[in-house]
């Protein structure tokens, strides 16, 4: 829940930019536990993933019923841009390390690449 | 850090409390570890992996090898295993149980994300549609509860 409170506090950074991102953060909770996590970080989208259906699909469920730590990066058309998961469970991208791979592999319009 | 004292001339109650320093800063080192991960992780909220605790877990139970080497009483030597078992469970922890596989899933950068569904908190559905109305996203998979 750290990482999800960091990126709450940093929510700003994400959205002023030309082309806002959205930050939705999936975990296998059930509805109470992710209403309860909406209601701590309202300006994530907070998915409640409780039958598994998205981590199987999209293969990131580690063990029998938890979401790996992943992050994947979409265009606004659905296209993928970027993904990454860490080595260990106990690491996680920092709202800059994040907003350093929008800014690598999601270019505003207009922005220079880096 | 701060070097030892000296220890003390022989004598019946100072030979008791012979190497007894070397196990408090042996125990001592264990609560830096714990301390430290926890100013990182709670107070600057850096998300790493913690090499130092194992590290410092190593050098404690080595002083208080050295303790127990001094004075093999019950008591050091029943603190040099409880604390080498603490070592070797950390060790196995960072090194082996905290490892995540690498992703070998069906997303691949520049593909279009596979469809698939699931639900809001609110109780709404979200599917990759959602994420082809020009809204660029960062999906973030985490734990949850534990």
């Amino acid at each position: 829940m750290t990482e999800l409170g960091e990126l709450e506090s940093h929510f700003q950074e994400f959205k002023k930019r030309k082309e806002p991102v959205e930050i939705v953060a999936i975990s296998t909770d059930n509805r109470d536990n992710a209403q309860k996590t909406q209601a701590r970080f309202p300006n994530l989208k907070v998915v409640a993933d409780t039958d598994q259906k998205m981590c199987q699909t999209l293969h990131v469920l580690h063990g029998e019923d938890k979401a790996a730590p992943t992050t994947i990066l979409v265009d606004g058309q659905g296209t993928v841009r970027w993904l990454f998961r860490p080595d260990r469970f106990l690491e996680r991208l920092s709202p800059a390390q994040l907003l350093a791979a929008i800014d690598q592999h999601m270019p505003e319009p207009g922005a220079s690449a880096p | 850090m701060e070097t030892m004292q000296k220890p003390l001339p022989a004598s019946p109650p100072a030979a008791r409390s012979r190497g007894r320093s070397w196990l408090w800063l042996g125990v001592g080192l264990f609560l830096l570890g714990f301390a430290l991960y926890f100013v990182q992780a709670f107070q600057f909220k850096h998300l790493v992996t913690p090499w130092y605790m194992p590290i410092l877990f190593t050098l404690g139970v080595l002083l208080v090898v050295v303790s127990v080497r001094q004075r093999p009483t019950w008591t050091r030597i029943i603190a040099l295993l409880v604390l080498g078992l603490l070592c070797a469970g950390e060790w196995y922890f960072i090194l082996w149980m905290s490892r995540l596989p690498e992703y070998n899933g069906p997303v691949q950068v520049d593909k279009k994300i596979p469809a698939f569904t699931t639900t809001l908190a609110d109780g709404s559905s979200f599917t990759e549609k959602d994420l082809q109305k020009g809204t660029p996203t960062a999906l973030v998979f985490y734990r949850g509860h534990w």
